[in-house]
């Protein structure tokens, strides 16, 4: 037996470590990867993706007529009619480019009354359909408005008003006009949100600002500190702050799209947002059940380098007339394309801080998408990126629209060619899916809606297909039902009249009988040595099988298996490793403490306890193949039920074998879970000590090997 | 007890003797005598000439002159200065860059020839003169020679008799770096082989800041261990760059050590007023690694093993272009490899994708899987449907049908067929197929990279080394990071390939297979720091041409990916050709040189239409050049593949693709069948994106790129459309 678990072991560590990473015929898209991420019930999952955006021209100084002189462009605006805005802040100059590309016209200064007002130092512009360009002028301290011709409108500088602090500086950086008129003003190093002005340029007020996060360990520590801390040590303190926004838009509809750099120190979300009219957050991640809004979703990549050692910092945000947000990446240099449900589309640019090649960037600055194209300013290289949509990016973002216009039926082709292109297309087989309901063909939808993670079709779909069975095999399904429930009430009917039993051995019955007599069986096993460690240990391999069956097996709605991360072996430990180290450890704690019992009950004991819990695991797989998510309630009733039952036959046994009264039992048992926790990091510090010394001789037999 | 413990403490002594004594290498190629190079010199200027050059030594500012009949200077190896004197800081014969061998940290310094303390002795040869330059302060000595030929001016620099001192070692020398230089205008340009190829114009632009251009002949070094990465990049294929100019075209060869040349090219420098591109030559390998201060260097104490480096400046008309240029690499080809025209060509390439390792469990323990992509049987009825639809005999490429799949595993795919993709009866059924249909069906095999041992390539004793002694791993890079995971394929030692294609060649024998492909080896250089031969890269190009010399003597036919230009010169087909540069920021033009080189010599076959992000460019680029279109196929497809991260598969299926294949084989065919042959005597890009190729048969193609109806020579082309004219 202990060879057989050995050998089992070695063969489970064996097989665990054959794991593929890469395969080696990928593509190399130069210069950079475009990738996308499929949403699903669990993390992100990083796909690649077929590109949908290409460079279509590099704009340098000489083709736009400044040879000779520098040119570095700060930030640039793509007008309504077509003309691109691009601002210098070193030269105070913007100039107006026509759609194809070619300079118009340029000013270096506004001229008021004569008199020339420069704007270097400036990084924001933003130009209004009725022809009013806005200069964030940073340096001065004040918004310039002024004509295309450079001639002066008018001017924002900073309100008196007692809604702003006294501290207050500022420093506007961004500006952006709604379709109502309201101007709103980005200040640098202002954490209180935008200065809205209405359209008559009167202020009115603060609007939007990112909240500080608040979390349950950081809420006790306040009160604790409270408590604990002088007044003078809370003032010493460092407050936290809300991050402040780094750029933002007004989309064609009114609302403003907001992006922030940082908005933690550990773990970035909510960087993206779309601000209503309250300035509450509007966007929402549908495709999953996991973020409730986007605040608690991450926009960017989800694991930060280990090799750069740097995170995501967005300081870029572009809406274009179809909803689709655009977020400048400025560490890596890659722009992020979301639609409106927060579904990523592309992630494409690239160059981390080189940016040598077309396409990829060495510092990402500023960036506007207007009509299919997407324009990128590179502060370092004094380079403007224009990037045109592909075929395929056209064609995928018009099957999202379709998507998410609920336009299911009519946007069946475009899915279908969707998917023909690029088989990473979540978007094309969600929408098969949810086409392939409205046609009445829910095989296929159940398979599309499975392979697109989209467990609402999905449910749809199982539902009306369980519907559409039950009516053709209605007769024999009731059929069965009640020759089951006559099995179940006659068969022991008849035994008990002939005296006859089905299962004689007073062991087994003792554990099938611990669940529904738990006082009975414990008493059993205590008193008349009723217990069987081989009958204990196949509960354990039981329990372990179902487990493992409930994990890789169950029903697609109710799956949460990860094929990138599941591994059995952690079931296992997870499993009969805890009831194990339970054993073990409450039998020695029980003892401490005058317990009666012996190893060998206390194994038994939580061995049978898990009875309920493979009923519980059978259940789950099995109705978790036809149940929908509507029905989930039932399943969770069975495992709670479950627990308790599990429970119930832990502190009944305990409390009978070691003669403990329920207050003793409930003591030797927090005392147990310490001594389980030590066990546990006594265990890793072994482990890590042998993995050290495995290091050192692979290390020296390498040296070996290779002088 | 005592004894035992006397016993073991004995044998752990004896033990790490051993490992201190394998690791004291023995420097038995350096020099460290210095010769009296005082002796040798003839103090004096030297010149010699032909019919159409004269080439020269000025013994007082030790520079480097060609010039014509005329006496017009075409050459030289200092710039000038606007008054026509020479820069000081620009005309230096040689410069090196060097480290301190007996620094911790050893870094990266550069020597200039007429900047540092040297000494200078040159003497008269045939027909040239002979140069050593002796850095007085660092105790380095280089001999470097340059000799006139016919319309060639060659230089070589004589590795193996560079002097060093104990302290200061080279590690990159460069000849001449301002020979192939000219001034600053619109209408020069370099001709840069970068990926597909490259023009870098010379004029100057903004405030004058210099483009700048570095990378390595065939690609970088992967026994390097580059764990880090901003983006992707495309190798230099071919071992030249070129220089139009308006005194004298220069297409510069590099004839011996290409593996360790890098090219690097400045343009447009406002502050010097000229131009110039230069080969450096490496002959030390390093290990770079990153330190919280930048970037830390450790070199090997060797050099490479290597008798000479050297190149050869062909000199041509002032403007000769970039078509021209690559004429006269394309004749250095021929005389070097014994090219010769090809006989025929076929419209269409299709390669098909066998298997792929997933990620399955047997009773929630995860384990490798190969999960098929296209079996043998559905390789046949794809090529019969496309043969009924087409007419068009394709040549197919089978890549990834091995154990492991597309996946890195035993050498050779184990030398043998996964279960997978079908039994022998299938492929012997295939075989029969193409045999009768006249297709050329090429076996792809992994003979560089694995990651199980196998049929006597070990994992831990045949992989090539780093110079840092470890094991040289192959990084894959994640999508999104490019954080390498460095757990992945070890290169095979470079002293292993030749058996590893022996031992392919006696399992495709057997098999009944006549065409093989060895896509990683074609298109693969590395190192291997078990043997100083081997050292940056060194006699790549000689093991891979007695490996194809290996395949010819058997009489299988050889196909390559993508290769580089030592491979294609002798394959009889190359499958995916690149038709992008690394697009540099630097360049200006994107051309097909690598093409314009091989066209008409060997069948090409362009990157994948399918795979590519704009199909219809690809299409039109394909048609560009005259190269076959190119396919990457699919029969089976899963979700579960998506998170392979394997991009090449995303849009492979067959049946996604078969409409498009059918349409553009039949709207290309004819042309493509009539420019089979030919060889591109003229290429040009026009206004509004519509590029130009002429053909020596007589036929032209017009590709319009951009998005509208353009028309170029009185004729119209529809948008992302091609027009062909002539024959």
């Amino acid at each position: 037996m202990k060879k057989l678990i050995i050998a089992l072991l070695i063969t489970l560590i064996a097989f665990s470590s054959a794991v593929p990473v890469f395969a080696s015929e990928s593509i190399q898209n130069s210069p950079d990867n475009t990738y996308s991420y499929w949403l699903g019930y669990d993390d992100k999952n990083l796909v690649p993706a077929k590109p949908i955006y290409e460079v279509s021209k590099t704009i340098i100084g000489n083709d736009i007529g400044y040879n000779g002189v520098n040119f570095v462009p700060t930030d640039i605006f793509c007008a309504e009619d077509g003309k691109i805005y691009i601002l210098e802040a070193d030269t105070s100059r913007v100039t107006i480019l026509d759609k194809n590309y070619s300079q118009i016209s340029n000013f270096t200064a506004v001229t008021k009354n004569g008199e020339s007002i420069m704007f270097d130092g400036a990084t924001g512009i933003f130009v209004h359909k009725d022809g009013r360009v806005f200069i964030a002028d940073t340096n001065h301290a004040k918004v310039l408005i002024c004509n295309s011709n450079g001639e002066y409108i008018s001017e924002l500088d900073l309100p008196k008003s007692k809604i702003i602090p006294k501290d207050f500086e500022f420093y506007p950086s961004k500006v952006t006009v709604d379709k109502e008129g309201y101007i709103y003003v980005l200040s640098k190093g202002s954490t209180y949100g935008a200065l809205l002005y209405n359209s008559k340029y009167g202020f009115e007020g603060f609007y939007g600002a990112n909240t500080t996060k608040t979390t349950i360990g950081g809420f006790f520590s306040q009160i604790w500190n409270n408590f604990v801390m002088t007044d003078e040590m809370l003032s010493g303190q460092i407050k936290s702050i809300p991050y402040q926004f780094t750029d933002f838009c007004a989309d064609s509809e009114g609302f403003i799209y907001t992006v922030t750099g940082n908005t933690s120190e550990t773990e970035q979300t909510g960087q993206i947002k779309c601000l209503g009219p309250s300035a509450t957050n509007l966007l929402r991640v549908k495709q999953t059940d996991k973020y409730k809004n986007s605040n608690d979703f991450n926009f960017s990549d989800t694991n930060s380098s280990t090799v750069h050692l740097v995170n995501v910092d967005f300081n870029g945000i572009a809406v274009d007339e179809d909803g689709y947000i655009y977020a400048l990446d400025s560490t890596y240099g890659r722009i992020f394309v979301y639609d409106k449900e927060c579904n990523l589309l592309s992630a494409f640019g690239g160059g981390f801080g080189e940016g040598k090649q077309k396409g990829v960037f060495s510092l990402a600055g500023s960036i506007d998408a207007k009509n299919g194209k997407v324009f990128v300013v590179d502060q370092n290289l004094g380079t403007i990126t224009v990037f045109g949509e592909t075929k395929y990016g056209a064609l995928v973002k018009s099957a999202d629209a379709h998507y998410l216009s609920g336009d299911y039926e009519e946007g069946y082709d475009l899915f279908k060619k969707t998917l023909s292109l690029d088989r990473n297309s979540q978007v094309a087989y969600r929408g098969l899916a949810k086409s392939c309901i409205i046609k009445g063909d829910y095989k296929k939808a159940l398979y599309y809606a499975k392979c697109g993670i989209d467990y609402e079709s999905y449910s749809q779909a199982l539902e009306m297909t369980r519907s559409d069975y039950l009516n053709s095999n209605l007769w024999w399904i009731v059929l069965i039902i009640v020759f089951v429930i006559f099995a179940i009430i006659f068969v022991p009917l008849m035994l008990k009249k002939k005296n006859k039993k089905l299962i004689t051995n007073k062991k087994v019955i003792c554990m099938l009988s611990s669940s529904v007599h738990p006082f009975d069986a414990s008493y059993l096993i205590a008193k008349e040595n009723m217990g069987s460690v081989p009958l204990a240990v196949i509960c354990l391999v039981l329990f372990f099988i179902a487990k493992v069956l409930q994990d890789t097996k169950s029903g697609f709605l109710f799956s949460r298996f990860n094929a990138e991360t599941y591994n059995s072996v952690m079931t296992l430990i997870g499993s009969v490793g805890v009831v194990l180290l339970w054993s073990v450890c409450s039998w020695a704690i029980s003892v401490l403490f005058e317990g009666k019992c012996r190893l060998k009950q206390t194994f038994v004991i939580a061995s049978y306890a898990m009875i309920p819990q493979i009923i519980n695991s059978i259940l789950f797989l099995i109705f978790s193949q036809f149940l929908t998510s509507d029905e989930a309630v039932l399943i969770s009733i069975i495992s709670v039920l479950s627990l308790i039952l599990s429970g119930i036959v832990i502190v009944i046994g305990n409390m009978t074998i070691n003669e403990f009264n329920f207050f003793k039992f409930l003591g030797t048992a927090i005392v147990t879970l310490v001594a389980m926790f030590v066990c546990i990091f006594v265990i890793f510090m072994v482990a890590i000590l042998m993995q050290q010394l495995f290091t050192f001789f692979a290390t020296v037999m390498s040296e070996v090997m290779y002088r | 007890m005592k004894r035992f413990l006397c016993k073991s403490a004995s044998y752990i002594l004896l033990i790490l003797i051993c490992i201190c004594c394998c690791s004291c290498n023995k420097n038995n190629n350096i020099k460290t005598k210095m010769p009296d190079i005082d002796a040798q010199n003839e103090n004096s200027d030297i010149s010699v000439e032909n019919s159409k050059y004269s080439l020269s030594w000025d013994n007082e500012y030790k520079t480097v002159y060609l010039a014509d009949k005329e006496n017009n200077t075409l050459l030289s190896s200092a710039l000038y200065l606007p008054d026509k004197s020479i820069n000081p800081d620009y005309c230096d014969v040689l410069s090196i860059e060097y480290f301190n061998s007996t620094a911790g940290a050893q870094e990266i310094l550069t020597a200039k020839s007429n900047k540092d303390n040297c000494s200078f002795s040159s003497k008269k040869t045939k027909n040239g003169f002979s140069v050593t330059v002796l850095f007085e302060d660092l105790k380095i000595l280089v001999p470097f020679s340059v000799t006139l030929n016919d319309s060639s001016v060659d230089v070589s620099v004589d590795i193996k008799n560079i002097v060093e001192s104990s302290k200061f070692r080279v590690y990159r020398v460069c000849c001449l770096p301002y020979f192939c230089s000219c001034q600053n205008s619109i209408n020069n340009y370099y001709v840069i082989p970068d990926g597909n190829g490259a023009l870098m114009k010379t004029d100057e632009r903004g405030i004058g800041n210099p483009r700048s251009y570095e990378a390595s002949v065939y690609g970088t070094d992967l026994s390097q261990e580059i764990l880090e990465k901003t983006s992707n990049t495309k190798d230099i294929k071919m071992a030249f760059f070129g220089m139009s100019a308006d005194k004298v075209s220069v297409a510069s060869i590099i004839t011996n050590g290409s593996e360790q040349a890098s090219i690097s090219a400045f343009a447009g420098d406002k502050s010097i007023g000229n131009s110039y591109a230069n080969f450096y030559f490496q002959i030390r390998g390093f290990k770079k690694t990153k330190t919280p201060n930048g970037y830390s260097h450790r070199f090997t104490d060797e050099k490479i093993k290597n008798e000479k480096v050297s190149f050869s400046m062909k000199l041509s008309d002032a403007y000769t272009d970039y078509v021209k240029i690559c004429g006269i690499y394309r004749e250095y080809l021929k005389d070097n490899y014994k090219m010769s025209t090809i006989k025929s060509d076929t419209p269409l390439s299709i390669r098909f994708l066998g298997a792929l390792t997933v990620k399955d469990f047997v009773f929630g323990v995860p384990y490798s899987k190969v999960e098929k992509l296209t079996s043998f049987n559905d390789v046949k009825s794809i090529l019969k449907e496309i043969k009924e639809k087409t007419d068009v005999i394709p040549d197919v490429q089978m890549v990834g049908f091995g154990e492991s799949g597309l996946d890195t595993g035993k050498i050779s795919g184990g030398f043998g067929f996964t279960d997978v993709v079908g039994s022998k009866e299938d492929l012997s059924s295939l075989l029969g197929y193409v045999g009768k249909n006249g297709i050329n069906c090429y076996f792809d095999f992994d003979v560089v990279n694995f990651s199980k041992s196998s049929s006597g390539f070990s994992k831990t004793f045949q992989n090539a080394i780093t110079c840092n002694k470890t094991a040289a791993v192959v990084p894959q890079y994640y999508l999104s990071t490019y954080d390498a995971d460095k757990d992945n394929a070890r290169l095979l030692s470079r002293k292993c390939i030749k058996k590893a294609v022996d031992k392919t060649i006696s399992f495709i024998k057997k098999q009944k297979i006549n065409a093989v492909s060895l896509s990683s080896l074609s298109k693969t250089a590395y190192s291997d720091y078990k043997d100083n031969s081997y050292y940056v890269k060194g006699n790549m190009i000689k093991d891979v041409r007695n490996s194809i010399d290996t395949l010819s003597k058997n009489k299988i036919s050889f196909a390559s990916n993508n290769s580089y230009d030592y491979v294609t010169a002798s394959a009889k087909r190359v499958f995916e050709v690149s038709t992008d540069s690394s697009e540099y920021n630097c360049f200006d033009e994107e051309v097909p040189l690598y093409q314009i080189v091989f066209k008409g010599y060997i069948p090409l076959s362009s990157y994948s239409v399918n795979l590519s992000g704009n199909p219809q460019k690809q299409f039109l680029k394909s048609l560009e050049c005259g190269t076959s279109i190119s396919f990457t196929l699919i029969g089976n497809y899963k979700t579960e593949f998506a998170t392979t991260y394997n991009s090449a598969i995303i849009s492979s299926l067959y049946s996604d693709n078969k409409n498009t294949i059918f349409d553009m084989v039949n709207k290309s065919s004819k042309y493509l069948k009539n420019v089979e042959k030919a060889t591109i005597i003229s290429h040009s890009i026009l206004e509004n994106n519509v590029h130009k190729t002429e053909f020596d048969n007589g036929t032209t193609i017009y590709v319009n790129y951009s998005n509208d109806k353009n028309t170029a020579d009185g004729i119209s082309i529809k948008p992302m459309d091609f027009t062909v004219v002539g024959k």
